[in-house]
């Protein structure tokens, strides 16, 4: 089997995924409009989440005490999520042992409270009040230091934080007094909100001086948040209690055990056993079986889509792959349909650009290039391509990227082009991406709700940066300038679905899909809901 | 001085050699440790892979790499982790009892059931239930390690255990072939024993049955105990499969994380001991060889 | 009787020897007829789930798998692989291992060598060789898969071959040839060099077979013949990620069994006819 890798397994984190969890609010947005929930006899409870959320359920109320054990696949090097881009590192700590200063909704994307009791929004400055009298888990008192201190750590290019280019049209970080911090802004900054709420605060008293990576506090963090941290075995699991003296309304839960297993087909098996309670993602191979199982009636199979696309990069710079048209004809070559099916059980949707669909960013009027080998090679010959040779680079492990590989294969051979497979390692994977040499390479990205694709599609990243394919265009380049100084939203997505379409036309990228996740909660789990910035730890609770 | 004693004169040349060839093949792989680290994220600049590099010492010359490790080994601090910054020590320590319960557990299992087990098929040559558990034998040493490990722990197996009881089925999966393994060569060790002049003798005159085939048994025992020594290598890498499909921690899957991690300290770390593991047990061997066969004594098996 | 006819009636007579190398001879014979089967090995069944994950049918003798391609095919092809990469892994390791092995008997300083040679043989970090080789070329061939196999197990041949010739050596026949005067070189390969090559034959019989589950286990960790190809070893990953489906378990699981058990008993029967010993031993 494959092994999977601590620090790949969920996503490349464009901007932080954020989890969901109001502390002063009942669950995370107005979430659940919409859904469809199958109650069977024998079988689980089905949850079809729309993209509005997963609707809370109906058992209460709420009973305080006992344990949760939660499955996770991939097991973080460490918990510092300015550093550590895993997405795992990020749902066990943010907003759940370590705070932010805004709250993201992860459906709605609207930006509310969280460690700043309020906040002004003007033109040339963002000034956030902090809650007063809040403390450190470890009993020293929090204020707004600790937040200049995580600013400029997250602003250090030596320290390559995710939203670090989030904050560059922030000039000064201004205190006041105590429980008020001030962001002076040069131009519009209209990713800043969304970068503070994925931003965790961090304790000053316990990094100052230290290498963030190296720092105790980064294997025992220590936060503000609704759980403690208890204790970490590496390999085995890691244990969170509730902080009873938690500023807002306090958990339901008196423990969580986070227990890691590499294989999803084992924590599928522990899972069965009742050895876990919650599995995020039920294995592809299983998704079927799974929906009527007579042993898991009174589950919960919640079913629902995170913001992250699979797709396959091309290297623009790459001899034929130069031709938008080439491009365009080997997109018309990849069946996504039959592809989803094979790898997802059609468990999968369809997407077209770098937005998350259903936000205003995404056009929704531009279709998928269909599978159409007939006209792919009549945009061949177009090219002026006879026959072609490929190499598609991926990362061993992943079995979708096999799958989507070999699947590529058979169908490029009907066209006259020949797909040789390279499965290689994580790290050779990134460095030949690094280094442009690749023909093509299957990826996955995770979204925000306000993406900025500048890192992405700018000409000036593909040296050093995230334009792994090297795509160098203009009109994309003027579009990603003028996105980053546009703080007015909807003059903004206008400017986003202009980039949308041209992304479609050029195809730097061939967009293969969404896969929906199931995740399996025990009869005994209520008020957990999963979402792109993790699960609603601090309104679950278990009944026995 | 003695065969055995020069070898130990020799013992920090060959580790030297081996981790030497470890940390240039590890360079020689593209990616390290920054990168992996970094991934495809966002934050991965020029600057923060750079400083990574510095503070990890990747961005020094090679020869001044591997010279820092040697001096710093010598003093047994092997470094931190790249991955977490924890102590290279620390690690090895936690995941070298598993590996090592794993291996002697099967190896205890192996010779447990093998000893009887050959010296009963030895006892017993002629009759043709051997015949039948030869070949059958046979089959289940064939038998993939992956797929036994599966279907066992298909069937009920616990999984991520850490009691040495817990480990049973896994060890159980390991000792499988080389049961097998030792169960024929006691068999021959045996059938050579009672062939040889000494036990003639003791039978004719009048020797119990059972007197004969202690002698014997003795005598057997040495050369299977002396394979098990030379064996334990090969069960030590056979162990990283039963370690990943059971969930334990060992050296087997620490080794494998390190490698792909780029994890250098931590991969040397290991290797030095698995070269001293290694470089004991063969030790261990050819000093029973010696003592089994004096024309060998003080050379290799 | 002439010496052939003596060896293979002693071949023959090992118990169960006949019955391997009938059973080699049908993998054999697949392997060859690999082609004629319905459906090529990567051929993904085009359209729709049905199709994927299927137990074996009428269409389908031994089901199909994720892919929706034919399990009965891909173990056919399966047996190529084990052909290819089993006997090239051996060759090569005996031909090396031979030659280091061989040599302990030149002289106690050489053979000093050669034990430490040997010794770091066996601390190779292997793993990280395969990973080396992988990440350096582009991709895996079966010569790659093999060359590592061969990486592994070469110091067992030398361990082999150099107790085997240091026996040989201590030979009176052989002393008499160094006390009149003759070469070690020419004494090495005259008189030793055939006579140490017994255990190394023997040896690679067992090999075959140990390869066969080798690059099984390195497949099934990710480095092996990589995919599409259908190598046995691939065929139990897959069973592995598709939660253990018996059709796609026991296909593979019983062909790889089969072949290292045919390859036992050749090289039980292998041993016996080379040796004038007949008592057990040791397995290999």
């Amino acid at each position: 089997m494959r092994i999977p890798l601590a620090i790949i397994v969920a996503c490349a984190l464009v901007t932080g995924c954020k989890r969901a969890s109001a502390p002063a609010r009942p669950d995370g947005g107005g979430g659940g409009a919409g859904a469809t929930v199958i109650t069977q006899p024998n079988g689980p409870t089905i949850v079809q989440c729309p993209a509005t959320g997963c609707p809370p359920d109906s058992a209460g109320p709420p009973r305080d005490g006992g344990e949760l054990v939660v499955h996770v696949e991939a097991e973080p090097a460490i918990l510092c999520d300015l550093v550590e881009h895993d997405a795992w590192s990020r749902w066990i700590a943010e907003n759940v042992v370590t705070e932010t200063l805004l709250f993201q909704d992860p459906w709605s994307g609207a930006i509310t409270r969280r460690l700043a009791a309020s906040f002004e929004a003007t033109a040339d400055a963002l000034t956030l009040h902090l809650r007063p009298g809040l403390k450190w888990h470890d009993g020293q008192p929090f204020s707004a230091a600790d937040v200049v201190f995580t600013i400029g750590r997250a602003r250090d290019p030596a320290v390559g934080a995710d939203q670090r280019s989030d904050f560059d049209p922030v000039s000064a970080v201004e205190t006041p007094d105590a429980n008020t911090v001030v962001l002076r802004l040069t131009r519009p900054a209209p990713f800043l909100k969304q970068a503070l709420a994925h931003l965790s605060i961090l304790p000053e008293h316990l990094y100052k001086g230290k290498d963030l990576r190296r720092a105790e506090a980064s294997r025992a963090p220590v936060g503000t948040g609704p759980f403690k941290f208890v204790s970490w075995k590496q390999g085995d699991e890691l244990v969170l209690q509730r902080n009873d003296a938690y500023w807002g309304e306090k958990a339901h839960l008196d423990r969580i055990r986070f227990r890691f297993v590499r294989d999803k087909e084992v924590a599928f098996e522990l899972y069965k056993r009742g050895e876990l309670d919650v599995l995020w993602q039920v294995p592809a191979t299983h998704f079927d079986e799974v929906r009527s199982d007579p042993k898991l009636t009174g589950h919960r199979l919640l079913s629902w889509t995170p913001r992250t696309y699979f797709f396959i990069v091309w290297n623009s710079e790459r001899g034929r792959l130069a031709d938008p048209r080439v491009r365009r004809a080997l997109t018309m070559l990849v069946d996504r349909t039959r592809f989803d099916e094979v790898a997802f059980g059609g468990h999968a949707r369809p997407i077209t650009g770098p937005y998350a669909p259903g936000t205003p960013s995404y056009d929704a009027t531009i279709t998928p290039w269909p599978y159409d080998p007939a006209a792919a090679r009549k945009l061949l010959d177009e090219a002026g391509v006879k026959s072609m040779k490929l190499t598609f680079l991926y990362y061993g492990a992943s079995r979708s990227a096999e799958q989507l590989g070999t699947l590529m294969k058979e169908d490029f051979a009907k066209a006259g082009v020949t797909l040789e497979l390279a499965s290689v390692d994580f790290a050779v994977q990134l460095d030949r991406l690094r280094h442009h040499a690749f023909d093509a390479s299957a990826l996955q990205w995770t979204l925000s709700l306000e993406q900025d694709n500048y890192d992405l599609f700018h000409s000036s990243q593909a040296a050093g940066g995230q334009n792994f394919g090297s795509w160098k265009s203009p009109a994309a380049d003027a579009l990603l300038d003028e996105i980053r100084k546009t703080a007015d939203d909807t003059a903004r997505h206008a400017l986003d679905r202009k980039l949308h379409r041209l992304v479609h036309d050029e195809q730097p990228y061939t967009f293969i899909s969404m896969r929906e996740v199931e995740s399996l909660l025990q009869p005994r789990v209520h008020a957990l809901l999963p979402s792109q910035d993790g699960f609603t730890f601090a309104r679950a609770w278990v009944s026995h | 001085m003695t065969g055995i004693a020069r070898r130990f004169v020799v013992v920090p040349l060959t580790l030297v050699g081996i981790t030497l060839v470890t940390f240039a093949l590890l360079h020689a792989l593209p990616g390290d440790a920054a990168l992996v680290q970094a991934g495809t994220s966002r934050g991965a600049s020029p600057e923060a892979l750079a400083a990574m590099r510095h503070q990890y010492g990747l961005d020094r010359s090679l020869p001044a790499q591997y010279a820092d490790w040697l001096a710093r080994s010598a003093r047994l601090d092997f470094g931190e982790s790249l991955v977490d910054g924890r102590p290279v020590r620390a690690k090895i320590a936690e995941a070298l009892p598993v590996t090592l319960g794993l291996a002697l557990l099967a190896a205890a299992l192996a010779f447990g059931v093998a000893v009887p087990l050959g010296a009963a098929l030895g006892w017993l040559d002629r009759a043709p239930v051997v015949r039948a558990t030869s070949s059958a034998l046979y089959a289940v040493y064939a038998l993939p390690v992956a797929a036994v490990a599966l279907l066992v722990l298909r069937a009920g197996a616990p999984w991520g255990a850490r009691t040495l009881a817990g480990m049973l089925p896994a060890a159980a999966v390991l000792a499988l072939a080389e049961t097998v393994k030792l169960a024929r060569y006691q068999r021959g060790a045996l059938l050579d024993a009672l062939a040889a002049d000494y036990v003639v003798t003791a039978r004719s005159k009048g020797l119990g049955a059972a007197g004969v085939v202690a002698h014997a048994l003795r005598n057997a025992l040495l050369p299977t105990v002396t394979l098990l020594g030379s064996e334990l290598p090969a069960l030590l890498s056979a162990a990283v499969i039963v370690e990943q499909v059971f969930g334990l921690h060992g050296i087997g899957m620490m080794a494998f994380d390190a490698v792909m991690t780029r994890d250098v300290p931590l991969l040397l770390g290991i290797t030095t001991v698995g070269a001293v593991a290694t470089l004991a047990a063969v030790l261990a061997a050819d000093v029973a060889y010696g003592l089994v066969d004096p024309r060998l004594r003080g050379r290799s098996a | 009787m002439s010496a052939q006819r003596t060896l293979w009636r002693r071949f023959a007579a090992t118990p169960g020897a006949r019955a391997g190398l009938a059973i080699l001879a049908v993998v054999v014979v697949a392997a060859a007829l690999a082609d004629l089967m319905p459906y090529g090995p990567e051929a993904q069944h085009p359209g729709g789930i049905s199709a994927v994950l299927a137990p074996p049918s009428h269409a389908h003798w031994l089901g199909t798998d994720d892919r929706g391609r034919d399990v009965a095919t891909r173990l056919v092809h399966g047996a190529r692989v084990a052909l290819l990469v089993g006997p090239l892994a051996v060759a090569l390791y005996v031909l090396l291992g031979v030659a280091v092995g061989v040599t302990a008997a030149l002289g106690r300083r050489v053979d000093f060598a050669v034990g430490r040679v040997v010794e770091i043989g066996l601390m190779f970090p292997t793993l990280l060789l395969l990973l080396a080789i992988q990440g350096v070329t582009s991709s895996t061939s079966l010569a790659e898969v093999a060359l590592a196999i061969a990486i592994t197990q070469w110091p067992y041949v030398a361990r082999l071959t150099r107790a085997e010739a240091l026996r040989v050596a201590a030979l009176p026949h052989v002393e008499a040839a160094r006390a009149v005067g003759a070469g070690r070189l020419r004494i090495l390969a005259v008189h030793i060099l055939p006579l140490a090559v017994t255990p190394a034959l023997t040896a690679a019989a067992f090999g075959i077979g140990q390869a066969v589950l080798f690059e099984t286990a390195l497949t099934f960790l990710g480095f092996g013949v990589p995919p599409p190809t259908a190598s046995w070893g691939e065929l139990l990953a897959q069973a592995q990620a598709s939660g253990l489906a018996p059709w796609l378990l026991l296909p593979p699981t019983v062909a790889v069994a089969a072949v290292v058990l045919a390859c036992n008993l050749v090289g039980d029967g292998l041993r016996n006819a080379l040796s004038a010993r007949s008592s057990g031993g040791a397995g290999a």
